[in-house]
This record gives structure tokens, C-alpha cells and sequence, in this order.
């Protein structure tokens, strides 16, 4: 079952570090895309505002999330939006995301117990409409969660 | 849901690669597997991910998990028991090269076909 391979990868310190990391860089990614989907530009257009080509704009896009920091928030300012750092403690997301609440631990864990008891820590981003400056952008509350589930096969 | 399918032979292929790259000693394909790891969890909590980029359908029921350098197929059944589960045929890394750029050979996708099939017999 490939449900225990994030166990096994866990077993070790240096391994939940790596999973903490990996976490972030997917959570940075999926709010560039998040970012992309509610502004309603296109590659093109944020390559435009950047002053960069498209394909740069495209690879980090199709990248792992593992952008600079600077870097992630221009793409998300130019966007319209901005990102906010929150401190969890380690572990909280993964339980967040065994009670199935994925999407909602990779932005934003703002009403989950930031109180760490060990000095191991995750940060996670939360995103934050940047329109109030810039007069651009739609409300954070227009945002949706793209359906892009395949259609069921037969039971079995 | 997320498992392995199991070939003719009944071996989960899937689960034999990315357990192999959990245990490798280069840095670079144990990220591969870390990489993995949170996209399936993504994936098993939400039934979807917000990456259009790394999911795609490839063939009829085939379709397929896209990391930086992974590609997943895999098909989905659904069980009385536990709901949806998606079975993982194989693991592949990408083609590399510009000519290659975003597609998937066509070898990986009748391999992801067969495994299909021989999943459901097994």
C-alpha cells in the first residue's frame, strides 16, 4: 500500500525533516497556482508584468516549488496576492491531513495549535489578497477548488 | 485511497520503485520520493490536487501523477469498503529532452494499460 511509504520515509529525524520540506515546497507551488487560477492571467500575461519570458514563468510553474522566496513573492504580488508565513507545530500537518483536510493544511493552519512544544517546526504559507494596493485582483473568497478528479472506474 | 497495482507476476511495481528511491543513497532520488509522498497525501485527503500541471489523463482509465522528474499512471476503482482508491500501475521518470517535453512514451502507457488489466486478475 503506497499509503505507508510517508511512514516509512518518517522513520527517521532526517526523514520528517525532508517530508517538512517537501511540504513547503508543494504548499509555495500550489499557491502559485491557486494565485494563477484567481487572477485569471495567463502565463503569458504574468511573464509580461515579471519582464521575463513566458518559459521561465512556465518553469517554475511545472518546477517543485523549491523558488526563492523573493521570487515567490513576485510572482504572487504581480498576481495580486501576497503570502504570510504561519508557524506550526511539527506533525500538525500531517494529522491535518489524515483527517482529510489537505488542501486547508497547505495554506493555512492559522486556527491550529501554533504553540510548539520542541524547537522542530514547519512553516506553511497562507496567501493574502495583495489588492488592497494595488487595486487589482479578485477577494480571497472568489478563490475555488479546481475539479479536476477523474471520473470513477467500475467497482470491483 | 492510494495503492500499488499488482502485474501479472502480483508485484506491486510501483511500490518496489518508490520504496527503492525512499532507500537511495543519492539525495536527489530520495527528494523524488519525498516529493511524491506529500503529492499522494494531497491526493488521498482531497481526492484531487490544486496542481493542474501534475495530474492528467493518459488513456482511457489510465491517468497519471506528474512530479518534477516522476510520472505515476495509475487508474481508479471504487469500493464498496473504502471509497475511492487509486492504483498506481507504475513509476517512470520523465523523458528528458525538448522533443520529449510533456509527453509520455507511449511504451509507459500501454505498460500502464497491461498492468490495468492484470491488476484486475490478480
Amino acid at each position: 500500500m503506497l499509503d505507508g511509504l510517508y511512514e516509512r520515509l518518517a522513520r527517521t529525524p532526517e526523514g520528517r525533516r525532508e517530508l517538512a520540506a517537501a511540504r513547503l515546497r508543494r504548499g509555495a507551488l500550489n499557491l502559485l497556482h491557486r494565485s494563477l487560477k484567481a487572477s485569471g492571467l495567463t502565463q503569458a500575461e504574468v511573464a509580461k508584468r515579471l519582464g521575463i519570458r513566458r518559459s521561465a514563468v512556465n518553469q517554475v510553474l511545472r518546477g517543485d516549488g523549491n523558488v526563492r522566496i523573493d521570487t515567490l513573492a513576485e510572482y504572487l504580488h504581480t498576481m495580486g496576492y501576497e503570502a504570510t508565513l504561519t508557524l506550526v507545530e511539527a506533525g500538525k500537518p500531517r494529522q491535518a491531513a489524515l483527517h482529510g483536510r489537505a488542501r486547508e493544511a497547505s495554506t493555512n493552519w492559522a486556527n491550529a495549535n501554533a504553540g510548539a512544544t520542541t524547537s522542530s517546526v514547519s512553516m506553511v504559507v497562507q496567501v493574502k489578497n495583495a489588492s488592497s494596493d494595488t487595486g487589482t485582483g479578485p477577494r480571497v473568497s472568489e478563490w475555488r477548488s479546481p475539479s479536476l478528479s477523474p471520473p470513477l472506474a467500475g467497482g470491483r | 485511497m492510494i495503492e500499488a497495482a499488482r502485474d501479472r507476476e502480483c508485484v506491486e511495481r510501483a511500490a518496489e520503485y518508490l520504496f527503492g528511491l525512499a532507500a537511495a543513497r543519492s539525495k536527489r532520488r530520495r527528494r523524488q520520493a519525498f516529493d511524491v509522498a506529500v503529492l499522494l497525501e494531497e491526493f488521498g485527503a482531497n481526492g484531487e490536487l490544486e496542481n493542474p500541471f501534475q495530474h492528467r489523463r493518459l488513456d482511457g482509465e489510465l491517468w497519471e501523477f506528474k512530479t518534477k522528474d516522476l510520472r505515476l499512471p495509475y487508474y481508479e476503482l471504487l469500493d464498496a469498503e473504502h471509497g475511492r482508491i487509486a492504483r498506481v500501475t507504475h513509476v517512470f521518470e520523465k523523458a528528458k529532452g525538448k522533443t520529449a517535453e510533456g509527453k509520455t512514451p507511449r511504451a509507459h502507457i500501454r505498460r500502464g494499460l497491461a498492468i490495468l488489466e492484470e491488476d484486475r486478475k490478480c
